[in-house]
């Protein structure tokens, strides 16, 4: 069986940083995958990358089965295969409503496009509340919704989620997961997600790769990483001298 | 008090020259962060498409001698045209390349579209007889106002208030919002790059029609450096109004108008010369007050 997603020796640079040394990771439809690691260590690189918004020196990304290097981010967005990026990107003086149906434009079926939003609104009720709100009044947390509700609008196979924990609270945090959770089972969706701390996703994944100065340190099911120990050496290398303490966020 | 209105109307007229013109330059700036200076160059197309291609210093009306609504629509298409043969053969090759290269290159399409106007019409401004029939004076109370101006005006209010409603109503023109404000995020969604790159060229094209028409109606003289001055001057105008955002475009432009016209007007008739002087110690002064212009930009209120 060929996976949904399958990364090879990507290896990106961004003129003399080099952001990854040949990562290689899997995905398999229907799976929960998560890439933890420090700041740094070239997680958004490999989302963004995937999603066609940099060009790696080498390596090969497939979806399918099939390569998708080469493609451009609205060609990669009509495989199916969606980026919540870092830090939301939500237009800001758009209206809520039109940051949602930036993504339903994809689909070219504009009724099928609103029955979507107003299924996609039973999930997010503050965000049917502020439809015509420009979207940069939202609250931080509100905004994160509309970047995940954003994303599902063009009906994506594969969803890719950078840090969405990124400086929310851990109320709305758990919010969010609980939601990406339950649509991920109606939407039919498979879920990659970026995270620095292990403590929450640990209960989500499926499987988990730890990812430090951009190569994998580590792969494994999450239900055997679960003590962390092993998570904790491959976040924070070995032989640094004094190991740091980790408390749980 | 007569002579201060009419000087007022003068400025409106004037600033919706400006403001049309800031607008083409302000809509591809936002979408693609492309200073054209070319955009004056496509109003000398509108222009000289108006006329039988020679060297004579009367011009002889070609398209500009078919009927009005015919003369709108082909000059339109001829403008809209050439704006996307410059972003086909230009600036898509350049798509990746930074706003100085890309402002660099439309200098060079400036001078291509110049020096070609010289090979095929000659370097002697021209005369042209176009639609005089609108330089004829109404009457609205005691104030004397040349209908071109009304014209001008109605012609400059449509066309805002028809891009507002595409801007706000069509998918493209959300599409086209999105992708002004941030470029890669609406890629991510699947809006289409070039689709929306193309449309803003086309709509640039549309505007700069307009003045083409607009302007050779009122100087009844064309030069193959026509549209430089234009060009400069709503390029100020952008920068008064402040940079991505359409409506400070507008609100520059007529706000140079303003400045210019009652410069011309008020200045002691010795210093009239140096009006455009002026004009731009009041556009720095502006700036000094708010270096961001007069509508800065709205950005992403970004909250955690």
């Amino acid at each position: 069986m060929t996976a949904l997603l399958d990364v090879e020796n990507l290896s990106v640079r961004y003129g003399d940083l080099v952001a990854l040394r040949g990562a290689s990771l899997t995905v398999s439809e229907g799976e929960v995958v998560c890439i933890i690691g420090p700041n740094g260590a070239g997680k958004s690189t490999t989302l963004a990358t995937i999603a066609g918004g940099v060009t790696p020196v080498s390596g090969d990304i497939r979806l399918d089965g099939r390569t998708i290097l080469g493609q451009r981010p609205e060609q990669i967005a009509r495989l199916r295969l969606s980026l919540v990026p870092e830090g939301r990107h939500i237009f800001g003086t758009l209206t809520v409503a039109e940051n949602l149906q930036i993504g339903g434009y994809m689909l070219g079926d504009r009724a099928a496009a609103r029955s979507d939003m107003e299924r996609l609104l039973d999930h997010f009720p503050r965000l049917r509340e502020r439809l015509r709100y420009p979207a940069g009044r939202l609250s931080g947390g509100e905004q994160q919704m509309l970047a995940v509700a954003r994303a599902v609008m063009t009906r994506p196979r594969l969803l890719l989620v950078d840090e969405p924990s990124l400086g929310l609270g851990p109320k709305i945090i758990d919010q969010i997961y609980e939601i990406l959770l339950e649509l991920r089972q109606r939407e039919k969706m498979t879920l990659l997600i970026n995270e620095q701390s292990s403590a929450r996703i640990l209960k989500f994944a499926d499987r988990i790769y730890v990812l430090r100065s951009g190569t994998v340190q580590l792969e494994g099911r999450a239900a055997d990483l679960r003590d962390g120990e092993a998570i904790r050496h491959a976040y924070f290398g070995f032989g640094d001298g004094e190991r740091p303490v980790v408390t749980a966020a | 008090m007569i002579q201060f209105v009419q000087n007022l109307i003068d400025a409106l007229a004037l600033g919706s020259i400006y403001a049309l013109t800031a607008l083409g330059i302000g809509l591809l700036f936002g979408i693609l962060r492309l200073i054209n200076f070319a955009h004056g160059d496509m109003i000398t197309i509108g222009a000289y498409a108006l006329i039988v291609p020679s060297a004579d210093v009367t011009a002889r009306l070609l398209i500009g001698s078919w009927t009005p609504a015919a003369v709108i629509i082909a000059i339109s298409m001829i403008v809209v045209v050439a704006a996307l043969i410059t972003d086909a053969a230009v600036f898509r090759p350049l798509r990746t390349a930074s706003s100085p290269t890309l402002m660099i290159s439309s200098f060079a399409v400036s001078y291509i579209i110049q020096n070609g106007i010289l090979i095929f019409y000659g370097a002697r401004p021209k005369a042209v007889d176009f639609w005089s029939g609108a330089n004829v004076q109404v009457y609205i109370g005691e104030l004397r106002v040349p209908l071109l101006q009304l014209i001008t005006l109605v012609v400059t209010l449509v066309l805002m208030v028809v891009l507002t409603l595409f801007l706000r109503r069509t998918p493209y023109g959300v599409q086209m919002r999105a992708a002004a404000e941030d470029f890669r995020m609406a890629q991510y969604l699947g809006v289409r790059a070039n689709v929306v790159i193309g449309l803003a060229f086309a709509i640039s094209g549309i505007l700069a029609a307009a003045v083409s028409m607009l302007y050779i109606t009122q100087s009844g003289s064309l030069t193959h450096q026509m549209g430089v001055p234009l060009a400069l001057f709503a390029f100020v105008a952008v920068v008064v109004g402040g940079m991505g955002n359409l409506t400070g475009a507008v609100v520059g432009g007529f706000t140079l108008g303003l400045i210019v016209t009652m410069l011309q007007a008020y200045l002691p008739s010795d210093l009239r010369a140096f009006r455009d002087a002026f004009a731009f110690v009041v556009v720095i002064l502006v700036l000094l007050i708010r270096p961001a212009g007069l509508l800065p930009a709205r950005t992403t209120i970004e909250r955690v």
